[in-house]
């Protein structure tokens, strides 16, 4: 008899456990669901999450990322969100990610040469993957930055008009692209 | 995000290759906002934060610490790693395995404890570790 209550409380504690996998299976089906995410995100575990990360070398950089998965490989993965009206991608995410993707290397782990840009837009959300820079183009937009911001080069405006059109310096730039007729 | 002195942010690096200009006149100014950009700024802070918990819950948020291997081989150790691999291809993909990653949670501490009080424990515990790492890296 006591065997059959045991083997019954076993029963019940097994059909337990199952349970609540199954439950927190079906709320991750829904949020991968509602997420579209790429598939090789869908079976990533979440690694750091709005995490800081900084390095000394080869620069002294530092940042908050938003979200880092490592992949079943042991591979590592970089996730930006970006709020915009439109789904794209600007050079300055490829920049972003790529400084992100150098602290993580020197901090030892494994990075793809990619990342995911997750643009969350009216119409919906949308994982996409971005190459990313290598350490010499990432360090060299580095020193440009330390450069322009110690006067050592003169700084450059904005390539393309449309990027001065919802400028807030507008009033404050010499350059800005309507001012002439430019 | 807390200020670090003669740290770049890799924000500022990616906002140099957007404009700058811009960047030059913000320090010299301070940063400006239309209000379209502060609506825009909300928005996506809410985002973030909301993304951030939910990812946090559902995105396999499971503790990723391999607590018998690292205080045998250490954190960063391909050994450790090959049973971190193991573990999310192999185990965490049928339910016989969550089940028996679960128990290795709860258990492994107090084996971690022993370990390190008892080197002869350590010894014969490497020894099997030693032998699985080996089978799964073939």
């Amino acid at each position: 008899m006591e065997l059959v209550e045991l083997l019954i409380l076993c029963f019940f504690l097994v059909l337990g456990l199952y349970g609540l996998d199954a439950y927190r299976r079906e709320q991750r089906r829904r949020f991968i669901l509602k997420e579209r995410m790429p598939k090789e995100l869908q079976s990533a575990r979440l690694a750091l999450s709005e995490s800081y990360i900084s390095t000394d070398a080869p620069r002294k950089m530092h940042g908050a990322l938003d979200q880092f998965y490592r992949l079943t490989d042991g591979v590592h993965v970089l996730v930006d969100t970006k709020t915009r009206d439109q789904q794209r991608v600007y050079r300055k995410d490829i920049v972003q990610l790529s400084v992100y993707s150098l602290i993580l290397r020197r901090n030892g782990y494994k990075v793809a040469n990619y990342g995911y840009v997750r643009a969350v837009s009216p119409e919906g959300i949308n994982y996409i993957k971005t190459p990313l820079l290598n350490d010499e183009e990432t360090v060299w937009e580095y020193d440009r930055t330390e450069q322009v911001l110690s006067k050592k080069v003169t700084p450059m405006a904005a390539e393309h008009k449309g990027m001065c059109a919802s400028c807030p310096q507008q009033i404050n730039c010499d350059q800005w692209r309507f001012a002439s007729g430019q | 995000m807390k200020k670090k002195k003669g740290y770049l942010s890799a924000t500022t690096i990616a906002q140099r290759s957007f404009c700058e200009k811009q960047m030059i006149l913000d320090k010299r100014f301070g940063k400006q906002e239309t209000d379209i950009q502060r609506q825009r700024k909300e928005r996506g802070d809410e985002e973030h934060l909301r993304h951030h918990l939910v990812a946090r819950k559902f995105g396999t948020p499971r503790d990723s610490r391999c607590f018998i291997a690292t205080e045998l081989y250490g954190n960063t150790a391909p050994q450790t790693e090959a049973l971190r691999v193991f573990r999310d291809s192999r185990l965490l993909t049928c339910l016989p395995g969550r089940l028996f990653t679960k128990v290795y949670y709860d258990v492994s501490p107090s084996i971690v404890h022993l370990m390190k009080k008892s080197p002869t424990t350590k010894k014969v515990i490497k020894f099997v570790i030693d032998r699985i790492v080996r089978r799964i890296s073939h």
